[in-house]
């Protein structure tokens, strides 16, 4: 039975959804509880200006980069395991290592400049624009110690080097581990935002509701039709065709969603969904319209590529990236 | 320092230079705030009293000690992007430093507890001999535990919580760490895993708790001796002393001694403790037990733990 991501962990549906392996796992089951009771009432807020990224090439797997967030004051020291164009999967490094337990990776002063701890249990995706600046580079020893504790621990088998293992409910280790996860939340949100659905107006949508606002005052507000708006979230609307560049940015911004590639690749993927060309074919018109049959518009894919290319890099232009 | 000066230390830091001095000055202005705010007892300084060479020398420990030794300055500054969270986290380091200097040389009284109680508790039973000798739960099993520091540690988180005196501003050297029944649970705890010896339930204790191996016993035998004590140090050392005495009496024993103390026959104690006259006098041997190894200072402790003792009751 292998432990589920942390941001499906504090997912709102999960104490349901991995009602399960909860029964089973002591610490999942800590997490989720603590995040359940901690659940934070949401307050919008447009998103805050992320700090500008050190000059330099992004992260890479064995780098050692501080993340930001939203919502947190500090940076959040963590160690690249992989990275992609948009993303990089991250395991955190804790100078606090009283905690340690069999999910635990320990690393010793030569690797950090102080002794760290390596959660693997709190391993995740951020958004690569979460990335701050490098301060250290892993050994290519501690990289693979560390990849090969997070396959592990997501394949159900012991994390080696691990700690000491958990063997009771009352190990108040699990309280720790709940508190620290509650504490790292802020850290993966703006990924999971941004990956519940694989369009942008569905992730518009969700969000939307989260923060409570009415889709008519919150069209009105932008200044775009409730009813081109509300087809642009239930994933029907080319906003290519419907929405100007400067309004999605406006409602990115306004929702509080973090302004990354992420963002304008699903606006890159709603455009090549939905576009379509104007123009009706013009081949048997008489023969149609007496079966009266209307042609459907023609899906050109290469007309589609082009407007969507077009509207990603228009809208990464107004978020700034 | 302003929040400039200080992102241009935290640059130059993380690139691999020296802590700036208006850094380290910053650090000062922490130690000296945490003090004069946070109202900290005397005992926490080095020197009985907060004054300014007092604060000087906790930072100068702390700053060797913690945040260059460990490492922390550069992991606090890896994680603080603001001055303002940078002082928050020093404040904390600081703190953590003070509370850990007053857990030193525990061992060693702990060691005697750990000791006494498997020998005087019926629920423990032991066989062999010397610092072989192996103990089991009476009613537990008999097998030896045979794991690793890893597997001992895991056993003693299983646990769960426990309430730690050295936690406590008025403990100190002689703090017992944990109190009697919390000791007794412990160890108990333990023995449900396999047979041990007194030396590996100790183990367990200083990986659970994180206590330092014990301090030279030159530095024991100077902490309890009073006539070499000025006034202020010999004050909180019998404060110790009184705290140390009242977690390790039992409720039963602490009964007794107020009983002996209102001069109540050790009958009618008996009866107003619901037990026999045997355990009585048992407990009568404990207490005093408890009170010979105080030496010189037993009758002023005896007469605070009584204090303390009708405080609570009243």
């Amino acid at each position: 039975m292998t432990c589920s991501p942390f941001t499906e962990l504090c997912a709102t549906d999960a104490s349901t959804t991995l009602g399960d392996h909860l029964s089973g796992c002591p610490r999942c089951r800590a997490i989720v509880a603590r995040v359940d009771e901690s659940e934070p009432a949401l307050v919008h807020a447009p998103t805050p200006f992320a700090p500008q990224p050190a000059p330099g090439p992004p992260p890479e797997p064995g780098g050692v980069w501080t993340f930001w967030a939203p919502a947190m004051d500090e940076y959040v020291v963590a160690a690249v395991l992989e990275s992609g164009a948009d993303e990089v999967l991250i395991m955190p490094l804790l100078a606090e290592t009283l905690w340690a337990s069999e999910a635990d990776i320990a690393l010793d002063p030569g690797v950090l400049g102080y002794a760290a701890l390596a959660p693997v249990w709190a391993s995740d995706r951020v958004l690569v624009e979460q990335a701050v600046e490098t301060v250290s580079v892993l050994s290519e020893q501690h990289l693979a110690a560390l990849t090969a504790g997070y396959d592990a621990f997501y394949a159900g088998e012991p994390v080696d080097p691990g700690g000491a293992p958990v063997l009771s409910d009352e190990d108040p280790r699990l309280g720790a581990h709940a508190a620290l996860a509650d504490d790292l939340r802020p850290l993966y949100s703006p990924w999971s935002l941004l990956h519940v659905a694989e369009e942008l107006g569905p992730v518009l949508e969700q969000r939307r509701d989260e923060v409570g606002f009415e889709l008519e005052a919150w069209s009105e507000q932008l200044d775009v039709e409730p009813r081109i708006w509300r087809a642009f979230e239930a994933g029907e609307a080319d906003p290519y065709a419907a929405v100007p560049v400067p309004k999605l940015g406006q409602a990115v911004r306004g929702l509080g969603l973090l302004r990354s590639r992420r963002v304008v690749e699903l606006a890159r993927a709603s455009v090549l969904a939905h576009h379509s060309e104007e123009r009706v074919t013009a081949a048997a018109p008489q023969a149609r319209r007496r079966r009266g049959v209307v042609p459907p518009r023609r899906r050109d894919p290469e007309a589609a590529r082009a407007a969507a290319d077009h509207y990603a890099a228009a809208l990464e232009k107004e978020l700034g990236l | 320092m302003t929040d400039a000066e200080y992102a241009s230390a935290r640059a130059a830091v993380l690139a691999g230079g020296d802590p700036p001095a208006e850094l380290m000055a910053d650090c000062l202005r922490t130690v000296r705030l945490l003090v004069r705010t946070a109202g900290l007892p005397p005992h926490y300084s080095p020197v009985g009293v907060w004054s300014d060479e007092a604060m000087d020398e906790v930072c100068a420990d702390w700053v060797a000690v913690r945040l260059v030794d460990r490492g922390q300055l550069l992991a606090m500054l890896q994680r603080a992007p603001a001055l303002r969270v940078f002082r928050r986290m020093a404040e904390t380091s600081v703190r953590q430093h003070l509370v850990d200097g007053l857990t030193r040389s525990q061992s060693a009284n702990l060691y005697d507890r750990v000791a006494r109680l498997l020998d005087e508790t019926e629920r423990f039973a032991g066989s062999g001999s010397g610092s072989g000798r192996l103990w089991r739960l009476a009613d537990g099993p008999d097998t030896p535990f045979d794991g690793d520091d890893r597997q001992l540690l895991g056993v003693a988180w299983a646990m769960g919580e426990f309430h730690v005196i050295r936690y406590d501003a008025e403990a100190r050297k002689l703090s017992p760490l944990l109190e009697a029944e919390e000791l007794e649970r412990f160890v108990g705890g333990l023995l449900e895993a396999g047979t041990m010896t007194t030396g590996t339930i100790m183990r367990a204790l200083r990986l659970r708790f994180a206590i330092e191996d014990p301090a030279p016993a030159g530095e024991l035998d100077a902490a309890a001796d009073a006539s070499t004590r000025p006034d202020p140090e010999a004050e909180v050392v019998i404060a110790e002393l009184v705290t140390a005495t009242l977690a390790e009496l039992t409720t039963r024993q602490a009964k007794v001694l107020i009983g002996i103390d209102n001069g109540v026959p050790g009958r009618e104690l008996a009866v107003q403790l619901g037990c026999s006259t045997g355990t009585i006098s048992h407990e009568r041997g404990r207490i005093a037990a408890i009170l010979a190894r105080l030496g010189t200072d037993a009758p002023e402790v005896l007469k605070r733990v009584l204090d303390a003792l009708f405080t609570e009751n009243a």
